[in-house]
């Protein structure tokens, strides 16, 4: 189907016009009302705007284009950047380096002219993205200042389109009025709260240089041991509440990680605390398809690899917990584990025993160790451990058939319902053996589960 | 038919109606807007709500119950005079006493409800809290996320083209983040991210650490009073740290040392682990819309937290702008439910206005997991519904047997985001029997479908057999059946309220009580005094002597309690 056709309209990169043409639409469709016929609509509308996003991208900027496999993490990253000097320098950049992303600045396709006209220096040249994104906020800091009375909502950081922007809708204005009624309705003290500090071209710089030699730093340390303490400095700089800086400094720490593993040897699991707090403060494994896109799968997967291990870790220990009720799958335990689980139980319990009963004869002990079996079993499988010493080892635990705790008259049930099975062992491993199905015939008689914790 | 549109919010709810074209909001029987959701019970097994018994959150700690809205859909249990209550219940109660005020005031009884949930609230947390209203008495006709109901209140009259306005919506227990686009009469949300477990009382909560660390003390040295009293006092002290630099605390405790003083350096340096944790779903939503803080033509503040002088210099500093709270960020979200109750009512102001929402987090099944040849990573989670996709919506996925000879598929439905199921949400199974094959011969076709109140329905083919399944997401362990809701009824129909009327009468007395509880010596004796004379006054029940009893008693309260603490 014509999706264009569908909304009435021809095609088109102007995004307000598909805007419009659905918002008509959609009156006739309402969610509530009519669930399929929106659904429908929203595919349709969710198609064109895309198309229109890909019609306005190859008509002011082929470059992407050329550099498909790239495609995503760039469009995503020009999409931070709402500098076009910046998206060209990066889109040369990578296009042309799709092997060694880390490659020093001055090896690039980018120009002597460009290089001198962002007064980049060379020295510290895997810095690069610190570098471009450092350098705008210093170009239109002044004309920050300038504007600094009509614009007092908008901080020093603001790059020169958005303070014109801002200033031509008179936005900040609004904002600024809201306030005056909010301070009018009693909510004093707001004015006082807003105190954003600008940020001198001067202090800028201090911060870049702060941060590339913090992270040097913390490097260092990185190769004696895997101190958390070391990378603390993230959190108390100021200019990473920038969200476009805050994420370029997390590729670039990203790449330091990368070349740091590389070249130290150093296994990314005993810096794994280190990388958690990272990932928790930069959310790398939340954009994990753009670095293994950026940077090739297998050269980011130690990074990744030590960061899901600590998840599975974190999962595992959760289930150790007392439940009231089975959480997660029911998942029946494997036929012959629990065999395993039952022989250690039958040995632990020999053990014990016959070290009680040494001279008694065979005969006796033998009801006294079915006894005590039972019932030990019994109260083991009732109470919050859900199992017998054995079934605990091999992380299994006993449960209704709807994931709960059995009582201890079921729980006692079970194992004679289990002892008569045993009992005729040459008559039910047949019918086990049949079934087969992770359930047993005494779990079946008994109305209860063996199931994975 | 009047639908009601309620706020059930963890420190504070409020209810609101459409009328004559705009939200209004409904007095509760004290006559303030916010109803505190604290629920309580006296020595006669009476059970009291709102600001009464708040109060008696300090007298009476072991019969009165707050916060519970965190534990909504857990098996967690509250025990409240001789009867075990779940949080379900417990907000049923709330419900209902909102339910009555509204009725009250307006004349007429009201079975429909517009329910407010924050975004972040999964599949069985917004079961509960439609079971909730069912026990109330109240048709839940629409579970409205939190954010998506403020950014209805701000863009109702939003006359320009297209504008984008975050809202951040920090209550008592959590947090949420949603990005809202407003064109042409349609408000549409494009990314809801969140923290379910991140509110204002985590930052109390911070500072009675503190405060019991700096005085060193332990939470075990106080009683179960004197830790509700301190928790008040640093929560007032909080509260008052947004209208002044500097907060001493003095006197709060009669094992206190020093004067506590807290400032707002102080507070924004022990409360910066929160705040980093605010910081992830902010930039998290902004990085799934693609969308730059520039972009955003308004950061909207809901939720009493977010008057936090920390939290307002964060967003400040993250969009360089000064966020938006002229409307009140405690009642915005009851006079969006309003707003949407009127959609509901199909009224004809709200002919054109048109809200699309979003599922804020992916929904999938479980499969095979090749790689793990360990056995530690256990299976994969394979995303169907994938997060931020607009509801409704209805997503079909073909899955084939991993085994030889597979007879039988089970599908685990799982929420959330991790690539590997076991720390993803578990939200229920259902298992469809195929015929023998080859592995990956038999084919089964899943469909998720989410509906507009943010609740998942699964179906199952089997493309063999034609064999459909259907189920509605019950999660094995935490819903309640049936039976278990008829009885919840009966036990909830069988508690007595205090009558309407004399509620004014008997907050004073709990506020009497805490005061009591509090205050030291002289002044202690002097307010048992005031409290027995006017328990006096009330057994009587002469009408003109109890209304200037009352006043003169809340005259004094109030000297009493302006130079207590601070």
């Amino acid at each position: 189907m014509d999706y264009w056709s569908f909304l009435n309209i021809e095609p088109t990169s102007d995004t307000n016009a598909i805007k419009k043409a659905y918002a008509v639409l959609l009156k006739e469709n309402k969610p509530d009302e009519n669930p399929a016929g929106f659904a429908q609509l929203h595919q349709a509308y969710k198609y064109c705007l895309k198309e229109a996003k890909y019609y306005s991208e190859t008509s002011e900027d082929t470059a992407i284009e050329e550099a498909p496999n790239l495609t995503l993490n760039l469009k995503k990253r020009a999409a931070l950047v709402n500098y076009s000097l910046v998206e060209d320098a990066q889109t040369n950049y990578s296009s042309q380096n799709n092997d060694q992303p880390t490659q020093d600045l001055s090896d690039t396709g980018l120009g002597d002219e460009e290089l001198s006209d962002k007064k980049v220096s060379s020295e510290t040249g895997e810095a690069y993205v610190i570098q471009d994104y450092y350098r705008e906020p210093n170009d239109s800091n002044e004309q920050c200042l300038e504007n600094e009375e009509k614009v007092s909502g908008v901080d020093g950081l603001g790059t020169k389109e958005l303070v014109d922007e801002e200033v031509s809708n008179d936005k900040p204005c609004v904002i600024k009025d809201h306030y005056r009624e909010s301070d009018d309705n009693s909510e004093k003290s707001l004015e006082s709260q807003e105190n954003i500090d600008y940020l001198s071209a001067e202090e800028l710089n201090h911060y870049r240089q702060v941060l590339i030699n913090s992270a040097e730093q913390a490097f260092v340390e990185m190769q004696q041991n895997d101190n958390v303490e070391a990378w603390k400095f993230i959190e108390h700089c100021d200019a990473l509440y920038d969200l476009t800086f805050k994420d370029s400094y997390a590729d670039y720490v990203f790449e330091q990680w990368l070349s740091f593993l590389e070249d130290s040897q150093i296994d990314a699991h005993s810096r794994l605390n280190s990388l958690h707090y990272l990932d928790y403060i930069f959310d790398w494994s939340g954009q994990i398809t753009d670095y293994e896109i950026y940077h090739g799968e297998d050269k980011v997967k130690p990074i990744f690899d030590a960061l899901l291990e600590k998840e599975i870790i974190q999962a595992r220990s959760l289930k150790w917990f007392v439940e009231p009720r089975h959480t997660g799958p029911i998942e029946y335990a494997g036929y012959y584990k629990r065999l395993g689980a039952t022989s250690i139980d039958i040995l632990l319990f020999y053990i014990v025993l016959n070290s009680f009963f040494a001279g008694q004869p065979f005969k006796d002990t033998i009801w006294i160790f079915l006894g005590v079996f039972i019932v030990v079993n019994a109260i083991l499988e009732a109470s919050p451990l859900q199992g017998s010493l054995g079934q605990v080892l091999f992380d299994f635990k006993v449960a209704s058939p709807k994931g709960r705790r059995l009582n201890i008259f079921h729980a006692l049930w079970r194992q004679l319902v289990y002892t008569a099975s045993t009992l005729g062992f040459k008559f039910t491993i047949w019918i086990n053996f049949l079934i087969n199905d992770g359930r047993m015939l005494h779990d079946r008689l008994s109305l209860s589960v063996v199931i994975k914790r | 038919m009047t639908i009601l549109g309620i706020d059930l919010g963890t420190t504070n709810s409020a209810c609101a109606i459409w009328r004559s074209g705009e939200p209004t909001l409904i007095p509760n029987r004290l006559d303030k807007l916010l109803t505190p959701s604290v629920v309580g019970v006296d020595h006669s097994g009476e059970i009291i709500i709102g600001e009464t018994a708040k109060y008696r959150l300090i007298s009476h700690p072991k019969q009165t119950i707050s916060v519970f809205k965190r534990f909504m859909g857990s098996q967690q249990l509250y025990r409240l005079g001789k009867k075990d209550f779940s949080p379900v219940e417990l907000s049923a109660l709330i419900l209902k006493s909102l339910k009555e005020d509204a009725e009250a005031f307006l004349g007429e009884t009201i079975t429909q409800a517009v329910i407010s949930v924050p975004a972040y609230f999964n599949d069985v947390q917004r079961k509960a809290t439609q079971q909730a209203g069912e026990l109330a008495g109240l048709k839940v006709e629409r579970l409205i996320n939190e954010p998506t109901a403020a950014a209805m209140v701000y863009g109702l009259h939003e006359s320009e083209d297209t504008t984008q306005f975050i809202i951040l919506d920090l209550g008592g227990g959590t947090f949420d983040v949603t990005l809202v686009e407003f064109f042409a009469g349609v408000m549409e949300v494009h990314a809801s991210s969140g923290d379910n477990f991140l509110g204002g009382e985590d930052f109390t909560r911070i500072l009675v650490e503190q405060f019991l660390q700096d005085n060193d003390l332990t939470a075990g040295d106080l009683t179960t009073g004197e830790n509700q009293h301190l928790y008040s006092v640093i929560n007032s002290a909080k509260h008052a740290l947004t209208a002044q630099p500097l907060v001493v605390v003095e006197n709060c405790l009669a094992k206190q040392k020093d004067n506590w003083s807290l400032s707002r350096e102080y507070f924004e340096q022990l409360a910066s682990p929160l705040l980093m944790r605010i910081r992830g779903p902010i930039e998290k939503t902004l990085r799934d819309a693609q969308v730059t803080p520039q972009d955003i033509s308004q950061v909207v503040l809901v939720g009493g937290a977010t008057r936090m002088q920390a939290f307002r210099s964060l967003v400040s500093k993250m969009f360089r702008r000064m966020p938006s709270g002229h409307i009140d960020p405690d009642l915005v979200v009851a006079m969006g439910t309003a707003i949407q109750a009127g959609l509901k009512e199909k009224s004809a102001e709200l002919k054109d206005v048109v809200l699309t929402d979003v599922c804020p987090y992916s929904l999938g099944t479980e499969i095979v997991n090749h790689n793990d040849t360990k056995g530690n990573q256990g299976n994969l989670f394979f995303p169907i519904i994938e997060r931020n996709t607009t509801v409704p919506c209805s997503i079909e996925r073909s899955l084939v047997t991993a085994a030889d000879n597979q007879t039988e598929i089970s599908i685990g439905i799982y929420q959330g985001e991790s690539r590997l199921v076991k720390s993803n949400i578990y939200l229920g199974q259902l298992d469809v029997k195929v015929p023998k094959a080859k592995a990956g011969v038999e084919s089964i076709t899943v469909r998720y479908s989410y509906d507009m109140n943010g609740l998942l329905e699964v179906d199952v083919k089997v493309d063999s057999t034609g064999k459909t399944v259907h189920k509605t997401i019950v999660n094995s362990s935490d819903a309640l059946s049936e039976k278990d809701i008829l009885a919840s009824k009966k036990k909830l129909d069988q508690l007595k309220f205090h009558p309407r009327d004399s509620e004014e009468n008997r907050r004073l007395v709990a506020r009497a009580e805490r005061l009591y509880e509090s205050a030291l010596e002289e002044r202690r004796e002097e307010l048992g005094r005031l409290i027995s004379e006017f328990e006096a006054v009330l057994e009587k029940q002469h009408a003109k002597d109890i209304t200037i009893a009352a006043s003169r008693m809340s005259e004094i309260l109030d000297a009493l309690e302006k130079d207590s603490f601070f």
